[in-house]
């Protein structure tokens, strides 16, 4: 296996470089986003990280903001009703839970 | 007259308000996911399938929205194929060739309407294929054992590397990291943890839906970033709406040929739709000549790959139903959602699961014409859909992402490991390998160890069990020969080459 990797990495004339700046750096934005998303998932609730994460995912497709964000707050809410509520897929509350009395 | 009776009972199940209801959502939503570019008939299954188990369905029931995901899909990626020249997912790559130059000629009602046909035709000559050869595979198969059972799903493999073609080397590793993924967990023969990295939340493996949400539609995700494809513009859709008959005469014979030919490649392992309408588009231009117009909007050519992929798509039904054994990454997808309702899939299926099998033929038949019904009237609406910008696409197909891996088990840690799996997936899209083999690892690695396991079991240790009966000697051979076929496919193409600078 060693020597076959040795060979892949010395192949000759197989080097090209397909990714540019521009593209690396949205793209580990992009998974800085998703991470995110998905460690504040259960801490901040459905709506909020979902507002979130969608508004900044948004951004990253080159949406404008002011779009962008009410598009993420109606993802948030649209969707927890729809699952939550209405097919009942349990979605963490987080922060509204004070508000919730179960 | 006993296929009629199942047939007839499978109706009666098909026919419920709720899998009525359940079609025609899945159509609906197969149909807008496989035509957005990007989406294909995976992402659709693999996001209803958490939906579909959330929502505590019955597994016929379940079966059958995936399984109208399924065939919408093939219908919808041919919308933006003929509107856009993008075609909506890998199947319909050859639809544009012909389709988008029909739109521009002005004829893109007829480009749809015959090619909704041609998919009508497809799907419903190969459900026939289904009803008349899945019982007689499933009555062979009952024979099969443990052993043949761990050589069928060899064969399943190298098949892949086999038909896959280009690539074979990069398919089999793609395969194997599949099945690595599959030992992850609790060893269920010797209750040993595996790779588990000490970690509470891998004890029980890696969840199927976490990898294919994560491999199929965070790397998707990840992938468009690079591709913004804004600005583009659909052709209108004018003229005339609908084929009239001597267009219909002119492309039928291509449908019928495409279409069995299609089956067939459906049925065998590994082979999907990415390959039949591909292999059927080149024959028709072949037989075609010099007669035809293939490339600047011939309607055969149009007809034939729509025919193909879907009755491919119907096809790789049959070697999951009877075999347990996918014929395509989308029916791995379906055998991972059986076997989270605690069905394996397999020859026993047919006499355990009437309703579940037999259903779902019925279902494919319905759903057709659903889908048929839906498809030609309503073209205008879905190709309004195609306008949805990335900002709103990208975020909710993120959002519902969330959703379906958190309902599994409702940890942070499974939503990282699909966030990690994405980028894992992403990266190995980038070095061109294909992800459906991976998921064909991941679902065969389980039923692989097991039967093995067993296989073993029987013969107190002995390995010479795996070869002993004809049954699995034929496959080993089958296999070798699967293996053998890119080596003498290269050798081939290196002799042309040579003939030709001689």
């Amino acid at each position: 296996m060693a020597a076959g990797s040795l060979w892949l990495v010395f192949k000759p004339g197989q080097l090209e470089l397909r990714f540019n700046l521009q593209t690396i750096k949205r793209g580990l934005l992009c998974i800085c986003v998703l991470l995110s998303y998905a460690l504040l998932f259960e801490s901040l609730g459905f709506v909020i990280s979902t507002a979130l994460g969608a508004f900044a995912l948004g951004l990253l497709f080159s949406g404008r903001v002011l779009p962008c964000a009410i598009s993420g707050v109606l993802m948030g809410v649209v969707l927890y009703s729809l699952f939550d509520l209405l097919l009942d897929v349990p979605l963490p509350l987080g922060l509204f839970e004070a508000f919730v009395e179960s | 007259m006993e296929t009629l009776n199942f047939l007839m009972q499978g109706f009666d199940v098909a026919t419920r308000p709720t899998n009525l209801l359940m079609a025609l959502f899945g159509a609906f939503v197969g149909t807008v996911v496989g035509m957005l570019p990007g989406l294909g008939p995976i992402n659709g299954v693999a996001l209803l399938l958490p939906l579909a188990f959330a929502l505590g369905l019955p597994p016929e029931t379940a079966l059958i929205l995936l399984a109208a995901v399924y065939l919408g899909c093939e219908y919808g990626g041919r919308i933006s194929a003929i509107l856009l020249n993008v075609p909506g997912c890998a199947a319909s790559v050859m639809t544009s060739l012909d389709g988008n130059p029909l739109a521009r000629q002005g004829k893109a009602g007829i480009a749809l309407s015959l090619s909704a046909m041609s998919s009508f035709v497809g799907s419903t000559i190969a459900t026939c294929g289904v009803i008349l050869f899945a019982p007689l595979l499933a009555k062979w198969a009952v024979a099969f054992g443990p052993a043949e059972y761990f050589v069928m799903m060899i064969f399943a493999i190298a098949c892949l590397g086999g038909m896959v073609g280009d690539k074979p080397v990069k398919t089999l590793m793609a395969a194997l990291i599949g099945l690595g993924l599959a030992t992850v967990g609790v060893d269920s023969t010797t209750g040993v943890y595996r790779f588990t990295f000490g970690s509470v939340s891998l004890s029980d493996g890696i969840q199927f839906i976490i990898v294919v949400i994560g491999f199929f539609s965070v790397s998707e995700v990840l992938l468009m970033l690079e591709k913004t494809h804004s600005g583009q513009k659909a052709v209108k859709t004018g003229g005339r709406l609908l084929f009239n008959f001597k267009e219909f005469c002119f492309s039928f014979a291509t449908m019928v040929r495409s279409s069995l030919a299609g089956f067939v490649i459906g049925v065998l392992p590994g082979a999907g739709a990415t390959i039949a309408s591909a292999m059927t588009y080149m024959s028709e231009k072949r037989l075609a000549g010099a007669s035809g117009k293939f490339g600047e909007g011939d309607l055969r050519g149009l007809a034939a790959p729509e025919a193909a992929n879907n009755a491919s798509a119907c096809g790789s039904l049959i070697p999951m139903l009877t075999l347990g054994v996918p014929g395509s990454g989308t029916t791995a997808v379906m055998i991972g959602a059986l076997t989270l309702y605690n069905i394996t899939p397999g020859p026993l299926l047919f006499e355990q699961q009437p309703d579940v099998v037999w259903g779902l033929i019925a279902s494919l038949l319905i759903g057709n014409v659903i889908l048929l019904a839906m498809n030609i009237p309503l073209v205008g609406v879905f190709s309004k859909m195609l306008s949805v910008p990335n900002w709103v696409l990208v975020p909710a197909i993120t959002a519902i992402s969330m959703v379906g891996v958190y309902a599994v088990h409702s940890t942070t840690f499974d939503l990282l490991l699909m966030v990690g799996l994405g980028v894992f997936g992403y990266i190995l899209r980038k070095l061109d390998f294909p992800l459906s083999a991976i998921i064909l690892g991941f679902v065969l690695g389980e039923l692989m160890e097991d039967n093995l396991r067993r296989a073993l079991s029987i013969s107190a240790g002995e390995l010479g069990i795996l070869w002993s009966s004809p049954i699995s000697l034929t496959l080993w051979v089958l296999t070798a020969l699967m293996l053998g076929m890119p080596g003498l496919r290269w050798w081939r193409a290196r002799r042309a080459a040579r003939a030709v600078n001689a």
